[in-house]
């Protein structure tokens, strides 16, 4: 007697065609571990770009611990007199100009490849083109804080920022 | 029609049967499947745009008319009108806690007078939560779709 299996693979067909076609194939990187991030109902899309984690013990960017905190809270020697922290101000500098040069660099791409001409104002644009940052804070964090890193990204020319959330279904 | 088929071929005389074997496809398919839903994320994620508080347009202009938000730590809601109409509005919590749908209804009433109002600026007190900031956000975002976060003093 043959085992009858063709319909259990048309079975398997129709779930890995709808799990391929759910699966997220947007941004990559995105891990939170510590990170209990807000419910809200509607949400943009997210983007690739610097992602800055606000947890309870640190700040990370792009993964990478940069600043201590103690229960979601800046260490007082840590603070500038303008309520920023010391050690993220320079790191978002860093990861900032990074950033601008990847930006630089992939509209220069997009402009050889489809051979248009750049004019003067364009070029002036791409010297300085805008950055976004991607912020992921856990729920339970003062607005203090977030505001903080919120003006040491402005600091490092960044005005548009994207706070991350979960999409309330 | 399913994937086993049976294919008869006649070679003179001779009869020739073919049996498709698809138990290595379906192993296949059992690994994939089993990846696909170890590494699938059930969350949907989504970004709420906002922006850093600057002085005018960032062109040099100042608009017409501000609103500015204010999140209190005693559960207020406080709405302040500057430009064309001077307003200050306070609305009180409800069940303890922010009361964002009368905000929403605030705003709502406001945008209705003033078409062109479009940004508003929301602020808060240190020690309000994030999740709550995020509430108050979408409220405002209903109505007012470019929002700026400040300092409390500042709103």
């Amino acid at each position: 007697m043959n085992l009858q299996i063709t319909s259990m693979a048309d079975i398997f067909t129709i779930i890995l065609v709808f799990l391929l076609k759910t699966l997220s194939t947007g941004i990559s990187s995105i891990t939170t571990t510590d990170v209990i991030l807000p419910e809200a109902k509607a949400g943009d899309e997210v983007i690739e770009t610097v992602k800055v984690e606000i947890a309870e013990n640190s700040i990370l960017i792009d993964g990478k611990p940069t600043s201590m905190l103690k229960k979601f809270r800046f260490d007082k020697r840590d603070l500038e007199s303008n309520n920023t922290s010391r050690t993220l101000n320079s790191a978002l500098i860093v990861e900032m100009e990074k950033q601008r040069q990847k930006e630089k660099l992939k509209k220069r791409e997009l402009a050889s490849a489809s051979g248009v001409k750049v004019d003067e104002s364009q070029a002036a644009n791409e010297d300085n083109p805008a950055v976004h940052l991607l912020v992921l804070a856990d729920q339970k964090t003062p607005y203090a804080t977030l505001k903080s890193v919120l003006a040491s990204a402005s600091n490092a020319g960044v005005s548009d920022f994207k706070l991350m959330v979960v999409e309330d279904q | 029609m399913g994937l086993g088929r049976k294919f008869a071929k006649q070679k003179g005389h001779e009869e020739e049967d073919f049996e498709l074997n698809i138990a290595s496809i379906i192993d296949c398919f059992t690994v994939l499947i089993t990846y696909l839903l170890f590494t699938a994320s059930f969350l949907s994620l989504g970004v709420i745009d906002v922006s850093a508080v600057t002085n005018g347009n960032g062109d040099g202009t100042v608009p017409p008319m501000s609103l500015a938000i204010g999140l209190d730590q005693g559960r207020l809601v406080k709405i302040k009108v500057s430009g064309k109409e001077n307003l200050n509005l306070t609305i009180p919590a409800k069940d303890a806690h922010w009361d964002l749908e009368a905000l929403t209804e605030k705003l709502t009433a406001l945008k209705e007078k003033w078409p062109d109002l479009k940004d508003a600026v929301l602020g808060a007190d240190a020690d309000v939560e994030y999740s709550d900031i995020v509430k108050a956000l979408e409220a405002v975002r209903k109505t007012l779709p470019n929002i700026a976060l400040a300092d409390m003093q500042q709103t």
